[in-house]
């Protein structure tokens, strides 16, 4: 029942301005994918162009085996949450939620049943008949929310629907959605912010930038071996610094980096090769032993700042050769600014990206 | 002790203000618009056997004369029936024939939208007798002047400006997003019209036909050259008072005869706005 989602080869140009550049990727029967890409990058231009408001330069949408570029927006079966809400001001709470249920004239009784289960879910009971302008920021999301879900369409597309929300309030719907998501095996695309978010409730993560698509993979993947310096940067915070491959030889290679001699993994690099590493703030482990292993890196550096960070103590270490490096350190350890730290970097732990 | 009594002075000093203004704000209008109204019903009151003149501060008798008069011996009634009739007409046509262009322009952005729409202002700038004068040519070539359908197409002429220019602008501010966010969940090209679009312009169309139905009531010119004599309304019998056989007593029966319809007509539409639509038209997006 579930619908495969095919997006083929689309530009998209807004003027002189590309917004899309052959963008391409396939989404499975019932997947959750998430578009996470800097402001401007053309997440909701996608989006626009999947639910048909906009035509592409070039390019197919396929749901399932049909293509669906000459489909109008209104015979798409799918259902999009805006960015913008995009709330009918003259209607009230619940004339916007049920707007969807009655253009596809399901029985009233349904419609009213849904429409409780649906408010409860995003918790709005009572303000049925309230119009939007009568409703906070959040409370009107919420609606923009509750209006797309309820219809139970082939493809979901929701454009950042929870940024205006608390982190409570945000966690719990996150999961609702995710919940109503897999039950009905809708294949859904949400675009979102919040990297965290992003790694946290989806199947497949898409990284966009500049209107391209840079890395489609699973959150795991795409956390720990992101494939270029943009998507490190972008999804989580990191260490990237630069290296030339000294030596490569088996299974690891040497490299040169402005922390100092490092080793690491050998991914098929040759001498001479330039680098970027990528090394996660919290696979930087403070060293209290003194014997170390020989697969080991094992480096020393000066602790400028010292940040509680309530789940972990942030640590801005400055090294030798004076780049900074954050450690995130489990949050008891004991260090004392302005003190010298010893560290180590399992050569497993640093992701290398080549440009 | 010093700084609250500096606080309370000017709290005192802002009461003030806030009192003052706005009773400020009313005599100006009280001035501008009541006195020529009590003026005029005045001289409508004014008893034919004993004029009112100098130095009288006000009339010595009173009477209902004149008002028996214009009723029993003059075209008023028909005039009354012809400008609600021409009004009523004018404003149809001028919301058919707005509507479809103020949605091509404001919203589907037609290549040339912005030469359209400075053409379409045109009219406004335009000296009503020169337009008249032209105009009335060519309608009587048509074959239509001295008929209703010839008034009707002039008033049209002259309103459509006005109509079309609140139209294009309540067109242009509605956010595509909600257009698309209709189409998106099911609604075909009817409902988006009737669901969507129209409750967001009625606000505009209302304004637009109050403006309408208030321009056709006065229209003198162009309702003389186009209309007359077969066709006449409140001002072209008012007008026929103001000329040679000047009566200021029978001029100002008429003239609150078109006052009164116009202003209960502004007070009901405002109203009705405010309640109905201004939430609408106003909603945060
Ligand atoms: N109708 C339009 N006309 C011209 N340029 C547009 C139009 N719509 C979008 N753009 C441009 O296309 C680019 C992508 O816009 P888009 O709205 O898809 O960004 P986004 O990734 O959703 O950003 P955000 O995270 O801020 O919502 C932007 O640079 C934007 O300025
Ligand atoms: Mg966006």
């Amino acid at each position: 029942m579930a619908t495969r989602l095919i997006v083929n080869g689309i530009d998209k140009a807004f003027d002189d301005f590309q917004a899309l550049s052959n963008v391409s990727f396939t989404i499975e029967p019932g997947q959750f994918v998430t578009l996470l890409g800097p402001s401007g990058c053309g997440k909701t231009t996608l989006l626009r162009v999947i639910a048909g408001f906009l035509e592409p330069d070039q390019g197919e949408i396929f749901f399932g085996d049909q293509v669906m570029n000459e489909v109008p927006p209104n015979k798409r079966n799918t259902a999009m949450c805006f960015q913008s809400y995009a709330l009918f001001p003259h209607k009230t709470v619940y004339e916007n939620i049920n707007f969807g249920l009655r253009m596809r004239k399901i029985k009233v009784e349904e419609q009213e049943k849904r429409v409780r289960e649906v408010m409860e879910m995003v918790d709005l009971v009572g303000l049925e008949h309230r119009k939007p302008y009568e409703l906070s920021g959040g409370q009107q999301q919420r609606v923009a929310l509750a209006r797309a879900i309820i219809v139970r369409p082939e493809i979901l597309l929701f454009d950042e629907p929870l940024s205006n929300l608390d982190a409570k309030l945000r966690e719990k719907v996150r999961v609702d959605i995710r919940n109503i998501q897999r039950s009905l095996g809708i294949t859904t695309v949400y675009v979102t912010h919040d990297q965290a978010e992003a790694l946290a409730i989806s199947d497949v993560v898409i990284a966009m930038n500049k209107g391209k698509i840079v890395q489609k993979s699973d959150p795991k993947t795409i956390y720990n071996h992101p494939s270029t310096k943009f998507v490190a940067d972008f999804i989580g915070s990191a260490n990237i610094i630069s290296g030339t491959c000294l030596e490569a030889a088996g299974s690891t290679a040497v490299v040169n980096t402005s922390l100092g001699i490092l080793q690491v993994q050998n991914t098929g690099l040759i001498q001479g090769d330039t680098i970027f590493l990528c090394i996660r703030p919290e696979d930087i482990v403070p060293d209290v032993s003194e014997n170390v292993l020989p697969d080991q890196n094992v480096l020393t550096g000066e602790v400028l700042n010292a940040v509680y960070m309530g789940s972990s103590l942030d640590l801005f270490i400055r090294m030798d050769t004076q780049h900074i490096v954050r450690a995130s350190v489990a949050k008891d350890t004991w260090v004392s600014e302005g003190s010298q730290i010893r560290f180590i970097v399992h050569p497993d732990k640093i992701c290398i990206m080549k440009g | 002790m010093n700084g609250q009594l500096i606080k309370s002075q000017k709290k005192l000093t802002r009461r003030l203000l806030e009192l003052l203004l706005p009773f400020g704000l009313l005599s100006i209008i009280m001035v501008w618009i009541g006195l020529p109204i009590l003026y005029a019903l005045l001289w409508s009151l004014v008893n034919p056997e004993y004029p009112w003149s100098y130095p009288d501060l006000f009339p010595t008798n009173l009477s209902l004369f004149q008002w028996e008069y214009v009723f029993k011996y003059t075209t008023i009634v028909k005039s009354i029936g012809n400008s609600f009739f021409l009004a009523f007409l004018t404003t149809i046509a001028c919301f058919m024939l707005a509507l479809p262009t103020a949605y091509a322009l404001g919203k589907r952005k037609l290549k040339g939208s912005e030469f359209f729409k400075i053409i379409i202002l045109l009219p406004m700038v335009f000296p009503g007798m020169a337009m008249g004068l032209f105009l009335g040519r060519m309608l009587h070539v048509m074959g239509v002047s001295g008929t209703y359908w010839g008034v009707v197409i002039v008033h049209t002429l002259v309103a459509l400006p006005y109509m079309l220019r609140i139209l294009i602008v309540n067109f242009e501010s509605m956010p595509q997003d909600l257009i698309d966010a209709a189409s998106n969940l099911g609604a075909g090209n009817w409902v988006k019209f009737t669901e969507i679009y129209f409750p967001m312009i009625l606000p505009g169309l209302v304004a637009g036909a109050m403006f309408t139905f208030i321009t056709s009531m006065e229209e003198f010119n162009l309702t003389f050259i186009v209309g007359a004599p077969d066709i006449t309304t409140i001002p072209t019998v008012l007008y026929s008072y103001l000329g040679e056989n000047f009566l200021r007593t029978r001029a100002s029966v008429v003239s609150l005869i078109l006052l009164i319809p116009n202003l209960l007509f502004l007070i009901v539409a405002e109203r009705k706005i405010k309640t109905e639509y201004m939430g609408a038209a106003l909603g945060k997006m």
